[in-house]
């Protein structure tokens, strides 16, 4: 027996594993293993002497992301009294008398933190339709205030105080630590992780619990079709249904215009699914809430698809256009199989006002961000407006929800004013981007979030306000979390981190790693190193690894866990940094694990990669900025040769300047590796690459 | 490892097996089972999960099938299988295949316990002969146990296999635990319980879980018939169901739905609001009703294998605890009439 356990260690050594073998599956390299077996059991001996593991661990050496050792122990505890500050002094109170609790707190002159303070949400103007704050009795009305506190270059950070919904001690069980406070505090920015269908795939609401201490999203149309309105109301609301404290968001049913597009048709009225589900519940709840027992014969639509739009004669402020068009369907084949169900911006709202989350949507017309034809796009930006009204009016529960408004238009920057010159003044509370991180070009992409929080340049109603939250719908990646926030916004959702763990793939500080491929066998690292979640604690890459091969159900129970406590971490480390002022650093050191460590060590492969694109007409194809880039480069060729030649004596020195050195060469390498685009969002958001 | 027998009632045997692990400091209670783990991790339970269920026996089954594939690297690892795992604090027995899949006869041979305690095979097919020669010649040998193999099958043949093992049992030494691979039906293993039989393995509540199953049957000998027929709430109807649907499709496992159990995937349980057991303490039962059960089973949702596996662990290691609790008190006749009734 103890002979055969050598063989085989031998074998993986003299197997020196050709780099092509990375990817076969185990079970080829199963059969492998017998066939050399027999070939090896004859020189045994020989085998044994040499048992030498070196090449195969050398072959797959990885090279380790840096770590953000520029964040100093003072950085985290400053940060971290920061938010225990705003926690201890927000989270108790009265949501009515928040901005009497701000106003005294400017006013101690010891208060460090509320210094950089710009103005919070609703303090020049209303909200809604109604005011938010009653000029007499000086009460907040609203439940969710947003509160400036810091800057660093564009990325904000700041504080998000949402009225809490949850009773606590009505669950026997859970007795968090959170218990009795009055509101949730939310440091931003933030990613909400996504519960479409009230659950976070795969945990228990305890899990969740722990891991999300601020807030999750769920969607309309989805829990619409599964739960009875009953379910709800009988719980009171989400929060309480879902046994989660801390706050919820719902998204209108928008998005799946975009994620079921062959199933639905945009009327004037609101967006008519082919649902996916059976259909008794949506119907039923649509009945009990729009207070009608219609008929949901959905044969007119088919028969007559082109309706007028019932609100051709009212007025939309600004953007009355002719273009109240009628009904368009989508280009897409139209596939039809379940009922047609409408979602209209009134039946939307209202459903989101019995399912009951802190903040609420309005239905949107999203478009894919690919749409070639711009009519159909200037259309949606219109319709999103007109519906906009229509969800503000029918708003029911605007004390205790937070209506956020959706910014459309496409592509087009043009398009893009408009849609926020109508919607930012209709006074929201918090404002979203929508239409975006649907497969556009990444350099388009960062020129729309760009302009939209370009509060310097743009003229107003131009840009987001700065004193409303800030979110942007479907960004999940790293990298488009980490642009966000240096352009200043708040809040980000996508189902990517949970999706891709499901697919048995872990998030890494060096893009993504692919847990079933066979060179972790033998990795006994945690999946990420000095990762404080559960899973990095308990189980190494190899562990994990041999479940997946293994088919255990727990593999996408532990990477959904990981995925969503390192995208969680990433955004504390975000906002140290931010708090810090050091968002430069952080900003170099993640495109450095990403862009350099990640590309070598093949988790990461750049998106839209303008630069390999352009070889081979190289510098013909740049234009300005990106050269101003280039000669930068060249003259850090340039110092580096100086300075070494400078300081080459000097001994005592010479550690430093090495360090410096080494600074300088590896940002020369991540600009030479960073794509055009990336290196314009740098430049737009006045980042400057160091370490 | 050493066993204690505090009693032995018409050959059920109650008692502690001691001394077990490499610390030497954990205790078992038989009769009892070990918990089912698919490579090391508990099918659905993260660790953390795991400490939710109440009455997880102390010893983790780990199959050698599959750790055979992971030879090289364990033996890399070098700190054994428990910590790569990521369950260092707990004691495993490592058997030889996996019982929900099937495997091929005569295919075992030898059989090592990580460092420790050696567990002897007794084999034999259905020959008696060869079984009682099997028990002989094994019980010679310096094993720390026994495992009873190979008597899983056809349910056509249990008599002359209970047979069988009534004949093994005699012949092996009172004070050495026997372990009995395949068996997982409740009404099964009281029948091998009462044929001296210590250990069972707990693949049955994956079983169930896996078909979309949760465990109903009634283990409270105390209770009046009324009452089990209350707390119940459904299963006799379920039996009638069962007659209807032989067979269901079920990924992994073709097996068929035992009257033990019901099948959330049915649509009559979609307004149903009760918990999946009346009284029932577990997290599942305590949190979340058969509606949401059923909502998660349809919407093909991770967390109703979380869930469901929560429960019929917990259900499955009450019920051993009730055959203990039973033959302390004098009271298997009861919870075997109990059990004998709800089985079909």
């Amino acid at each position: 027996m103890e002979n055969d356990l050598v063989n085989k260690k031998s074998i993986v050594s003299s197997k020196n594993l050709p780099k092509s073998a990375i990817c076969l599956d185990t079970s080829f390299e199963e059969s492998n293993i017998k066939k050399k077996r027999k070939k090896n059991k004859k020189n045994d001996d020989e085998n044994i002497s040499n048992v030498n593991n070196d090449n195969y661990f050398e072959k797959y050496k990885h090279e380790e992301p840096m770590m953000f050792d520029f964040l100093t122990e003072q950085d985290y505890n400053n940060y971290n009294k920061c938010e225990l500050f705003f926690k201890n002094h927000f989270e108790n109170i009265d949501m009515k008398n928040i901005n009497e609790v701000v106003t005294k707190l400017r006013n101690e002159k010891d208060n460090i933190y509320l210094s950089n303070y710009v103005s919070s949400s609703s303090d020049s103007e209303g909200g809604d339709v109604t005011e938010c704050n009653d000029k007499r009795s000086g009460e907040y009305k609203k439940n969710l205030k947003l509160i400036n506190l810091n800057r660093s270059k564009r990325a904000r950070l700041n504080v998000i105080v949402i009225k809490k919904k949850y009773i606590s001690g009505s669950g026997s069980s859970s007795s968090s630590s959170s218990s009795g406070a009055h509101n949730t505090v939310i440091m931003t920015p933030i990613f909400m992780p996504v519960g479409t269908k009230s659950c976070i795939k795969g945990l228990l609401s305890e899990e969740v619990e722990n891991l999300c201490k601020y807030i999750i999203l769920s969607n309309t149309y989805h829990l619409s079709n599964i739960y009875d309105m009953d379910t709800f109301k009988k719980n009171k609301d989400i929060n309480n249904f879902i046994k989660f404290p801390n706050s919820v968001l719902t998204d209108s049913g928008g998005f799946q215009m975009v994620s079921l597009s062959k199933r639905i048709k945009i009327l004037e009225e609101g967006i008519v699914f082919n649902n996916i589900y059976d259909s008794y519940n949506i119907k039923k709840n649509i009945d009990y809430l729009m207070g009608r027992t219609t008929n949901h014969d959905m044969s007119i639509y088919d028969a007559n698809p082109v309706i007028d739009s019932i609100n051709s004669n009212v007025n939309f402020g600004t953007d009355t256009i002719s273009t109240v068009n009628n009904a368009s369907t989508t280009d897409k084949q139209y596939v039809s199989m379940g009922e047609d169900i409408l979602l209209s911006p009134e039946i939307s709202i209202r459903l989101q006002n019995y399912i009951g989350a802190d903040i609420i949507m309005a239905l949107d017309d999203v478009r894919s961000a690919l749409e070639p034809d711009i009519k159909k796009i200037e259309d949606a930006t219109y319709r999103t407006n007109r519906w906009l009204v229509r969800c503000i009016k029918s708003h029911q529960n605007k004390n205790n929800q937070t209506l956020f408004g959706i910014i459309q238009g496409g592509l087009n920057i043009n398009l893009r004013n408009k849609s926020m010159d109508f919607i930012i003044r209709q006074k929201l509370n918090g404002y979203a981007v929508g239409g975006l991180c649907g497969g556009e070009k990444k350099k388009k992409f960062i020129e729309i979030i760009h302009h939209c929080s370009n509060e310097k340049v743009n003229k107003k109603y131009n840009y987001l306000p700065i004193n409303k939250c800030r979110y942007i719908m479907g960004i999940g990646y790293i990298i488009d979390i980490l642009l966000c926030s240096i352009f200043g916004y708040d809040m980000f959702d996508c189902v990517y981190p949970t999706r891709t763990a499901r697919f048995n793939t872990a998030l890494s500080f060096d893009g993504t790693i692919k847990l079933k491929q066979a060179q972790y066998k033998y990795d006994f690292t945690p999946i990420v190193k000095h990762c404080k979640c559960y899973v990095c604690m308990k189980y190494t890459r190899a562990s994990i690894h041999m479940l997946i091969s293994k088919k255990n159900p727990i593999v996408n129970i532990l990477l959904t866990i990981h995925n969503i406590f390192f995208i969680l971490h990433f955004c504390y480390l975000m906002r140290v940094s931010i708090f810090s002022n050091k968002i430069d650093y952080f900003v170099t050191t993640v495109l450095y694990n990403n862009f350099v460590i990640g590309v070598k060590n093949g988790n990461y492969k750049i998106p839209d990669d303008d630069k390999k694109q352009l070889d081979t007409s190289y510098n013909q194809q740049l234009n300005g900025h990106d050269k101003e880039w280039l000669d930068e480069h060249d003259q850090l060729k340039i110092n580096e040769k100086k300075k070494k030649q400078n300081y080459q004596n000097i001994n005592n020195m010479t550690e430093q300047l090495t360090h410096c050195i080494e600074n300088e060469k590896k940002i020369k390498e991540l600009k030479n590796n960073l794509p055009f685009w990336l290196l314009q969002a740098l430049q737009y958001a006045n980042i400057e690459l160091k370490f | 490892m050493k066993l204690s027998l505090t009693k032995v009632v018409n050959g059920c045997r109650l008692g502690k097996i001691k001394n077990l692990g490499k610390t030497r400091d954990h205790t078992m209670d038989i009769p009892g089972c070990l918990l089912y783990t698919k490579t090391g991790s508990a099918p659905h339970l993260t660790h953390h999960t795991l400490r939710n269920i109440h009455g997880v026996p102390a010893m983790a089954q780990l199959t050698l099938s599959s750790l055979a594939e992971q030879h090289e690297v364990l033996t890399e690892y070098k700190e054994g299988v428990g910590k790569f795992i990521g369950m260092p604090e707990s004691l495993l027995y490592c058997s030889l295949h996996d019982p929900v899949s099937p495997c091929p006869a005569g295919y075992v041979t030898n059989k090592v316990l990580q460092k420790s305690v050696i567990i002897g095979v007794i084999e034999g097919g259905d020959v008696m002969e060869e079984r009682l020669r099997s028990a002989r010649e094994t019980a010679k040998r310096p094993v720390g146990g026994f495992l009873l193999d190979g008597f899983q099958g056809n349910p056509t043949t249990l008599e002359t296999r209970l047979c069988l093992l009534s004949s093994v049992t005699a012949e092996l030494p009172e004070d050495k635990p026997r372990l009995i691979s395949g068996i997982g039906r409740p009404d099964e293993v009281l029948k091998c319980i009462e044929r001296g039989v210590d250990l069972f393995e707990s693949f049955f509540p994956y079983q169930v879980t896996e078909r979309g199953g949760a465990l109903t049957f009634s283990f409270d000998y105390q209770l009046n018939p009324e009452d089990i027929l209350l707390q119940q709430n459904g299963t006799q109807e379920e039996i009638k169901y069962v007659d209807q649907i032989k067979k269901v499709e079920v990924t992994g496992c073709n097996q068929e739905i035992t009257s033990f159990e019901i099948n959330l995937k049915e649509k009559m349980y979609q307004e149903d609001f009760n918990p999946l057991v009346r009284g029932c303490s577990c997290y599942c039962c305590k949190n979340h009703t058969r509606a949401y059960i059923h909502h998660l089973l349809v919407t093909n949702e991770l967390l109703a294998g979380v869930l469901l596996m929560m429960h019929n662990f917990e259900h499955y290691f009450g019920f051993f605890h009730s055959i203990r609790e039973a033959l302390k008190n004098d009271k298997l006749a009861q919870l075997k009439e109990l059990i004998h009734r709800q089985a079909s």
